[in-house]
């Protein structure tokens, strides 16, 4: 059959049967997917199952890996640290989080209500931007600088001009846990920020003109009007920082290397340490899926106290 | 009753060009149904906004009564108000968007709701009090924004542009039901749009306004029969007033208007002051004041036909001149009996009590006296 016969009895099936998409037009949406899919599979979804695989094994720096079934799961439940890195990830997580969220929330408002417009309200979200800008590295690094325990650093040194000291404290021995969510809360709340902006600049202004209009007062309009347009991307901000804190530990292995002691280990960093310091691969990775598992129940909580149903449930219209 | 004095506002500091609204005199009746009509871009909405309170006139005054209002605050000026977009909260439920004004004065929760139900029921929506505005149609959310401004028996109704939103049947409906609320419930109230058919149809009074000042201030019926301008007189009417430019000539001791194409002859008790004469004008000819008459007709202008339109309730007759000497086609109105064919020639009469003249010396001033 010669291709204009195949032409010809394409389009005569096309008169009959029902239409059917040519298989060019059916491949093409895969064709585009296909080369991140391939990226996902190796970089991701690969290590996932390589963890997986890893965590039911002793594998260490022998590199010899034999299985032992839930053996790593038994030994960190009777691992003494456990409810001590437990209490640092909770206390990390749920402090960075609220102090975190309050403040995107207060500056929000701040700027896109209370300031609407004024380029005060923009230069001062600028000025929240710049800590999520600059490499984590340098960041540390000023935050280290900023609680030096000798009399070169900025905080001792300010306190001393100003007579409140007169020997340099050693910051990171006394609170350690405290700079490690303060650094943390600077650089987060920028994310929130944005969101959080964006939606209370989406409100219409015949909105606030009806407020006006109706006497709303300023609490008013915050509770009933600009709080409850911010439930979603709350919701979102809420689960992606707190996943983002329970796994994280990068900010603190820079700061802190989890020290003094095991003040600021978090499960996050245990699991790293004991993987890549330790070379307990196979306990390293049983580690880290506790913290999936953790992240996992927590995001399923959030979702269910914010009521994500009424979300992707329609509307109804009828007259 | 409401006054305005010479209330300008400048939205660009003091630049001349920057006023949307210049030197705007307005009275209100107390319970009376007032149109502010015009174009998009006229100031008819940054005068109400200043009525409402939520835009601050950059001179003049605003009396409610006799208190000067200019400083006070919207929620203390006891107005209701409907936005074009409706503004309702999209968290509240209709129940609690009804009874926040009264929520927000410190009324109790029992009686707020009482009263947001009675309010309910008067616009005919008291079974979708539990809903969420984005579970209404148009229509019914038209009908809370309404509720919501009615809630605290307000003495001033502000309506911008409150059924540009709704398709062109529900606006029938809906303007007759505002109408009918308004005059029961005997609130002063004022609306903007750019509907002439919707204000001329709802209001007591319309103000026609065009570059932030009031052309004319009056009755629908005398904007239609008398405009003062011929702003008014071609903003008004549609199919639009023909206008036909010409001069007014001395032509066998009569005063006569000679166009391009033609010549009309002025009737004695509408004569002109004289110093009009050989001024440039208008004529204004609406297209339901021309008939069609015999050749005998020594008053009639003959005149050839150029197109027919059929709108259903009658015809759309296009004419020119014989010579083709005018600049555009007169259109007029006649009834489906009335048999012409484009090609024909016609003739055409004026009805002598009906047209109008512009001075085009004067920016367009009409130059008749009706009486």
């Amino acid at each position: 059959m010669n291709t204009v016969e195949t032409a010809g009895l394409n389009r005569l099936q096309a008169a009959s049967a029902p239409y059917k998409k040519p298989l060019r037009n059916v491949i093409y949406p895969y064709l585009f997917i296909l080369p991140f899919s391939l990226l996902v599979f190796v970089f991701f979804i690969l290590p996932a199952i390589a963890t997986i695989a890893m965590s039911f094994t002793d594998l260490n720096a022998s590199m010899k890996p034999h299985y032992i079934g839930l053996a790593n799961f038994k030994r960190i439940f009777a691992d003494y640290n456990l409810p001590e890195i437990l209490s640092h990830t909770a206390v990390f997580a749920i402090l960075s989080l609220a102090i975190s969220l309050l403040f995107a929330l207060i500056i929000s408002i701040a700027t896109q209500y209370f300031l609407k417009g004024k380029v005060s309200a923009v230069l001062y979200r600028v000025l929240w931007l710049i800590p999520s800008i600059i490499p984590s590295v340098v960041y540390v690094t000023f935050w280290k600088f900023l609680f030096d325990p000798t009399e070169g650093g900025l905080v001792n040194d300010l306190l001393h001009r100003m007579g409140i000291i007169s020997e340099p404290v050693s910051w990171f021995t006394r609170g350690a846990m405290a700079i490690v969510i303060l650094a943390t809360i600077v650089s987060t709340v920028s994310g929130g920020m944005i969101l959080l902006s964006a939606a209370i600049n989406s409100i219409p202004e015949d909105l606030y003109k009806a407020a006006r209009v109706d006497g709303a007062s300023e609490k008013s309009v915050i509770m009933k009007i600009i709080l409850p347009t911010l439930k979603w991307p709350l919701m979102y901000i809420t689960i992606s920082d707190l996943i983002g804190f329970v796994s994280s530990y990068f900010f603190i292995m820079l700061l802190t290397q989890g020290g003094p002691m095991r003040d600021t280990t978090t499960l996050s960093l245990y699991a790293f340490q004991q993987a890549f310091n330790l070379k307990y691969y196979g306990y390293g990775a049983a580690v880290s899926l506790i913290v999936v598992f953790i992240s996992f129940i927590l995001t399923l909580l959030l979702i269910r106290l914010f009521d994500f149903d009424q979300l992707i449930k329609p509307s109804r219209i009828e007259d | 009753m409401i006054t305005l004095k010479n209330i300008v506002k400048a939205y660009d500091g003091k630049k001349e060009s920057g006023r949307a609204v210049d030197g705007l005199n307005l009275e209100i009746r107390k319970g009376e149904f007032v149109a502010l009509l015009g174009p998009s871009g006229c100031g008819k909405t940054t005068t109400l906004m200043m009525l409402a309170g939520l835009l601050k006139p950059t001179s003049g005054e605003i009396y409610f009564g006799e208190r000067m209002v200019n400083h006070v605050e919207p929620k203390d000026r006891n107005i209701g108000m409907v936005f074009q977009s409706y503004a309702l909260y999209p968290h509240l439920t209709v129940r609690d968007n009804i009874a926040f004004p009264l929520r927000e004065r410190k009324m109790r929760k029992p009686e707020a709701y009482e009263r947001a139900r009675e309010i309910s029921k008067i616009v005919q929506i008291d079974h979708l009090l539990d809903r969420k505005p984005a579970q209404l149609s148009g229509g019914q959310q038209q009908r809370v924004a309404m509720a919501r401004a009615l809630a605290k028996s307000p003495e001033i109704l502000l309506l911008d542009e409150p059924m540009s939103n709704l398709d062109a049947r529900l606006k029938l409906d809906v303007r007759d039901e505002i109408r009918k609320i308004q005059r029961d419930l005997g609130v002063t109230t004022i609306i903007v749009t750019h509907d002439q058919e919707e204000a001329l149809a709802i209001s007591d009074r319309v103000a026609i306004l065009n570059d932030g000042r009031i052309q004319q201030y009056a009755p629908p019926n005398e904007l239609f029969g008398q405009p003062v301008n011929l702003f008014v007189a071609s903003f008004l009417g549609n199919p639009p007033m023909n206008l036909v430019p010409g001069t007014i000539v001395m032509s066998g001791g009569e005063q006569t208007i000679a166009t391009s194409g033609f010549q009309y002859r002025i009737p004695r008790e509408r004569q002109l002051d004289a110093a009009h004469i050989g001024k440039p004008v208008k004529l204004g000819l609406r297209p339901h004041d021309m008939t069609l008459t015999g050749a005998d007709d020594p008053e009639a202008i003959p005149m050839r036909v150029d197109l027919v339109e059929h709108l259903g309730s009658g015809k759309l007759v296009k004419v020119t001149d014989p010579n083709k000497k005018l600049e555009s086609m007169i259109r007029l109105l006649t009834d489906n009996e009335t048999d012409v064919q484009s090609g024909d020639t016609v003739h055409l009469r004026v009805r002598a009590d009906k047209f109008h003249l512009f001075d085009m010396t004067d920016n367009g001033l009409n130059l008749m006296q009706y009486r």
